[in-house]
Parts: C-alpha cells; structure tokens; sequence
C-alpha cells in the first residue's frame, strides 16, 4: 500500500502544481524522484510536526494544496490542535496521509502504535476518513479526493486484501457476503481478519474503506430493514471511534461496535501477535461476534 | 511610511478605540493589544497589506486583536457598527481574531504558536511557489515563545532562507514570571535569522528596523515594549491583563492617555 501512496501521489505531483507534498522525515526514499523534479513542491520538513502542519496550513492559505506524511500519532496526535484549529477551524484544506495503522510497527511499542487516530480526526468537523483495505483502493481514493475542498484523513495500513467483493457500492461500501439478519461490517483493513472469522457465521458481510458525513446514510441504502435488523461494525481502532459518523442508523438498526479495546497495549511483537493481544485476530473477532449475534 | 507625527497621531486614535471598545465589550486584553499599537500602526503604514496579493499581516498573539481591530477600523475595513458587537453574538469581531469571518484578518489565532509557523509557510508559498515579491509580517508575543511549535518554526524559515518573511516579537516581558527568555537575541541569532533589537514604541527605530537591507535571511525584531503603554495605571501592572474596564476606569485611562 505504501508503494502505491507513492506512486499515486509522484503522478499526482506530475500532473497537478498546486500539490505540495510536504515529508515529516519518512517516506523521503520513495519519493526521491518527485522531491528531485520539484524541489520546491517535495519537501522533507524534518521532525517538527507542530510546525509542519501550521506551515502546511499557511502553504494551504495560498491557494496549494498541501499533503502531509509521517506515522500516525506524529502526524495526527501530537499536532491534533493544530489540525483543528489550523486547517478545521480556518476551513483550510490539507490531506493527511499516515502510516502505522494502529499496530503496523508492532515491535516498536505503543509510542508508535495509533489506536486513537480516527477517534481525533473524526471529532474536526468537516474531515472525511480514508481507510482503505488494499493498494488498488488508495489508488482510487487519491485519485479522487486529493484535489477535493475537503479535509481527508488517509490511513494506510501494512495489511492488504486480496479477495474481491462481490459488489462494490459508493462511498467505500463492497460486499463479500449477502445481507442477513445480521450484517457485520468491516472497517478499513478489519475485513482481512473479519473475512475468516465469519466462515460458518451466519451474518452477511461488508466492508467498509471511507468515514463521512454521508456513510450511515449509504450503508442503510444497501441494507433491507425486513431483512437485517442488525449492524456489527468491527473498528481496527478504539471501540467506539467511529460512533458519531454511524449513529443515525440506530433510527433503523440495532447498532453494535466491535474494536480494539481502549487499553495502552504494552506488547511487542508481530503485528499479527498484536492483534491477538488486542482482541482482534480471527478468533477473537469470531467470538466477540458471535456473542453479539 | 508615513511621517511620525502622523504616525503618532494614528497611535492615540488607535488606543482611544481599543478602551472604548473593551469598555462596551466589557472585554479584552486591554494591555496586551496597547503593547501592539506601534508595531501595527507602523508596519500598515510601511507594508502594504490592503490589496489582495500583496503583503500579509499575521496577528499570533491573537489576545493582542484589539489593536489590529482598531487600525482595521482606521483604515475603513471596519466599520464602527462592528466594533460596537465586539465580542457579541451578532457581531463578526472576537476576542480573538477570525478569518473566516472578519476582512483582513489572515489567520485565526488565539491558541499561542500557531501564527508564526502559519506564517512561514505563507512565505514559503509566496516565495517559492508563486515566485511573488510578497512579504509576510507576524506579531508574536513574548510569553508564546514558550511554545515549541515557534522555535520549530524558526528553523524552517531559517532552512528555506523565507528573507520575505518578519517575525516581529512584542518583548514586553509578561512572560518572565514563568520562563526567562534571555538572551533572547542571541538564541534567534542562532538559528540564522538576522535580529534587529528596537524599542517598540520608537517609530524612528522601527522604521530603520524595517528599512534595512534584506539580509537573506528571515527577519525577527526583538522589540521592547510595555505592557499597557499609553494608559499609566496598566503599564506593566499583571492586574489590568484581563480585566473589564468599568467607566471609571475608562474616563481614566482616556485623561490619563499619552
């Protein structure tokens, strides 16, 4: 997934000059070339990522569109204020672009584990989440929001899927397996796992690759109240993050929420071990489903 | 620029309108926007701020909003019906600024340490993206020196050499009761920005200050200034930073106004 921010983005920066892609010291490899083609456009700030995201909302204020890179609580927590005030608040557009999901760099520790992040960036009014599931998925996303007036939030993940729905809905909605009484619905790159831990469950299943102001409304277009009661969304983050985008649902569903508990995670390990840690495996999932169902 | 004595002029009228205001407000941070008046009256007169494209004002210490209301006032971008809904719900002017809502006004401030690296960018951009000859003036207080995020700033504009770029610090020591910033010329020279110490109410040393050859580099005025200049019973007195100005207290400060 990395290769394709890379990629998507260096085309981008080719082919649209109010693109300014500005580095928190990672990433600066990958883009080599676009940094060595436009040097005033590529920039590596360093490691100041306060200032980076108020510079980036005065680059913003001139009329540029600034993307902004680094891992997740680098970027998102510890400037949180400054995204909110700078770029919420003043209506100025950036695109944040993370790494490290919640535990993508399982064996460095919780300073660089990120559960929190989608909790923060949905509490600014007028940001849309990204969360896609696959390389193919950010590709897509970028392409169509990178220019947007919009404040996006994209959060890259290590993991990638690989198997394709059977339908694919607007606004980042697919299905994998027909709508029952129950309908769990993965978010971002959950249906890696959740796909396995429903085998033998009889719910129908969803994925779920983009958080706006429009996502309870599309996710009830594709469901049938006569037919599903039900909606399990499974979080790769804090339980709960993503309530407030979902609550109007609960007008026409009963709503439950599945994710990472909201506990400092003080393993190191394998990512995969990790999620085992946090309750979010296959297995784990399968059961916290299945009590729910 | 315009003469002194106009300048000086312009002071007093600016400093009448910001008591007035606070006092129909019963609002404001009455001595940190006195502290400012020469720093906005001199640089409106020495930039050009009012056509689109040009140079860009960026009040950081956003408690300090009452000075850059009054000059706004000045000028005619305000207009006194505004300034009577200071602070109220139908007026558009707060107790600290907003760009979204008031004319001139470029950044929304309030929260210390966001106007200074917002306005390195905004001289990044203007320099090396748009390739324009505008310039970007930013008033930061003393006590938001303490913030981090100003240093990180420094480094940037440092780094991309934004000589477009200045930073104009209102050194009226109301932070010393927390942290020393001494010597805080020589800490800013040390991150490659060419300083220029002035007495911030000094309009001869202010205009020299900002006449001088453009050095490459960015410009930082470490300015001394009090507190409360021009009304005596507030200069440096902790007492007045916040507090409602009854009509007393007004009468006053408008006699007692130098």
């Amino acid at each position: 997934m990395r290769k394709d921010f890379q990629a998507t983005v260096s085309e981008a920066l080719l082919n649209h000059n109010r693109l300014v892609l500005l580095l928190g010291d990672i990433g600066v490899y990958g883009f080599r070339d676009v940094m060595s083609k436009f040097p005033k456009r590529v920039l590596n700030m360093g490691i100041l990522e306060q200032a980076m995201t108020s510079f980036a909302a005065g680059v913003a204020k001139s009329g540029a569109i600034p993307i902004l890179h680094s891992i997740a609580p680098f970027l998102i927590e510890r400037p949180f204020e400054q995204i909110k005030v700078d770029f919420g608040y003043q209506k100025l557009v950036g695109k944040f672009v993370s790494v490290g999901g919640s535990f993508d760099y399982s064996a460095l520790g919780g300073t660089h584990h990120c559960p929190g992040d989608v909790s923060l960036v949905g509490a600014i009014p007028g940001f849309e989440i990204f969360l896609p599931n696959s390389g193919k998925s950010l590709k897509d996303q970028l392409e169509r929001n990178l220019l947007t007036p919009q404040n996006s939030y994209f959060r890259l993940s290590e993991e990638e899927n690989s198997r394709t729905p059977s339908k694919s809905y607007d606004f980042g909605i697919s299905l994998f397996r027909e709508p029952r009484e129950t309908v769990v619905i993965f978010i971002g790159s959950s249906i890696i796992q959740g796909l396995e831990a429903c085998e033998g469950v009889d719910v129908g299943v969803m994925s779920l690759e983009a958080l706006n102001s429009a996502t309870a409304s599309a996710v009830a277009s594709t469901l049938d109240t006569r037919q599903t009661s039900r909606i399990i969304f499974v979080e790769p983050y804090y339980e709960g993050s993503t309530y407030h985008f979902l609550s109007s649902l609960q007008s026409q569903f009963q709503i439950r929420f599945v994710g990472v508990p909201r506990e400092f995670c003080h393993s190191y390990g394998s990512r995969v071990e990790l999620l085992e840690d946090n309750l979010m495996d296959s297995k784990s999932l399968r059961r916290r489903i299945e009590a729910l169902v | 620029m315009l003469p002194d004595s106009t300048l000086v002029g312009r002071a007093r009228q600016a400093r009448t309108k910001i008591l007035q205001m606070a006092f129909g407000a019963s609002e404001g941070h009455v001595p940190s926007s006195l502290s400012v008046v020469e720093a906005i009256v001199a640089s409106y007169s020495f930039f050009d701020f009012d056509s689109p494209g040009t140079d860009i004002f960026v009040l950081s210490k956003g408690h300090g909003c009452l000075a850059l209301y009054a000059e706004l006032f000045l000028r005619g971008t305000l207009s006194q019906q505004e300034l009577d809904l200071l602070c109220k719900r139908d007026g558009m002017l707060g107790g600290h600024p907003d760009s979204t809502k008031v004319p001139g006004v470029s950044a929304s401030t309030g929260s210390l340490g966001h106007g200074l690296p917002f306005a390195a960018g905004l001289a990044y951009a203007m320099k090396e993206l748009q390739g324009n000859a505008s310039r970007v003036f930013c008033i930061i207080g003393d006590g938001e020196l303490n913030e981090g995020s100003n240093w990180e700033a420094l480094l940037l504009a440092s780094q991309h050499q934004l000589d477009n770029l200045t930073v104009w610090i209102d050194y009226n020591g109301s932070g010393d009761r927390a942290i020393s910033l001494e010597p805080l010329a020589t800490k800013i020279d040390s991150f490659g920005c060419e300083v220029r110490e002035v007495n911030g109410h000094d309009y001869s040393e202010i205009r020299s200050a900002f006449s001088a050859t453009p050095s490459g580099k960015p410009t930082v005025l470490v300015a001394k200034s009090v507190k409360g200049f021009g009304v005596p019973f507030m200069e440096n007195n902790p007492a007045w930073h916040h507090t409602v100005l009854d009509l007393e207290s007004l009468e006053r400060a408008l006699e007692e106004l130098r």
